[in-house]
């Protein structure tokens, strides 16, 4: 009789608002803050796995912007590098991006990159 | 590789908190409404606390619940507001019936006017899927004292709902 009881009771599912997700995500990105240069060579490497044709620069902005087209080159822009974390959301983007590659390349991002012109050098000599 | 590692370890941190809020975060919330009207701040409380801890949150799932407890209670505390007893002045609990189910407004009403100590170990075995042995430090008694209470909390919701 009991078990009966405690079943349909148990069946009940729990309902609440939700807590928000974003400012949860979003101290998680800064606790998994590393030093500017591994951080940005960990997206480096996730960018460039999935697009092969990649300008990375030290972040400079909240977002990223990539050329659909693999065969043109594309500018990563991630946040900023000093003080606050990297954006969760850009991230998740890469994160998500690469989530089934096998491998990754390595890209080591200069810390001395702070021009467009640095940056196609850079890549450039990366992909000599 | 020692990218793939790192990739790998800073993804597993993301999935892993989403996991638990997939399998947790109503529980808890449902865990923090015996004591307080704001139950989704003080979840985000402790789980804020978790991250800032850098706490394994699967490894750390007791030490959570222990969290948004002491919150809870600290929360009712300083409010000084006590819950309301009627189920019609807060929050549903539960989402809407289906099927045959108990009903789940009736159901709130009468679990809201049961002693909070039996309250809360009927909450953490039914609906939190606690052992009576993870049960007893959180609601601060010993097992049997908790099977005691489970089984009496039980008897006296059947009874409030007419289903005995």
């Amino acid at each position: 009789m009991n078990n009966d009881f405690e079943t349909k009771l148990a069946a009940m599912l729990p309902k609440g608002k939700g807590i928000d997700r974003d400012a949860l995500f979003f101290e998680l990105g800064k606790q998994q803050k590393k030093p500017n240069r591994v951080a940005s060579a960990f997206l480096a490497g996730a960018i460039a796995a999935s697009f092969p044709w990649l300008l990375l620069t030290q972040v400079q902005s909240q977002k990223i912007e990539t050329s659909p087209l693999p065969s043109e080159p594309s500018l990563v822009l991630l946040e900023p590098a000093k003080s606050e974390p990297y954006s969760l959301l850009a991230y998740r983007k890469v994160f998500d991006a690469t989530n089934d590659l096998p491998t990754l390349h390595y890209v080591e991002a200069s810390a001395q990159i702070e021009t467009l012109s640095d940056l196609q050098k850079e890549f450039s000599l990366y992909h000599q | 590789m020692k990218t793939l590692s790192r990739r790998y370890s800073l993804g597993m941190k993301l999935e892993e908190l989403q996991r638990f809020l997939e399998q947790h975060e109503k529980c808890l919330i449902l865990y923090a409404r015996q004591w307080c009207n704001t139950p989704e701040d003080v979840v985000q409380e402790a789980l804020m606390e978790l991250v800032r801890k850098q706490l394994d949150p699967v490894q750390n799932t007791a030490w959570v619940y222990t969290v948004v407890r002491n919150k809870a209670v600290s929360v009712a505390r300083r409010s000084a507001k006590m819950k309301p007893i009627n189920g019609q002045d807060c929050e549903p609990w539960f989402e809407p019936n289906t099927g045959d189910a108990i009903d789940a407004h009736a159901a709130q009403f009468h679990l809201q006017g049961l002693d909070e100590p039996i309250r809360e170990v009927l909450v953490l075995k039914l609906w939190i899927g606690l052992s009576f042995g993870e049960i007893a430090p959180l609601a601060q008694c010993s097992k049997s004292e908790a099977h005691r209470r489970y089984q009496q909390g039980l008897e006296l919701l059947r009874k409030r709902m007419g289903l005995l």
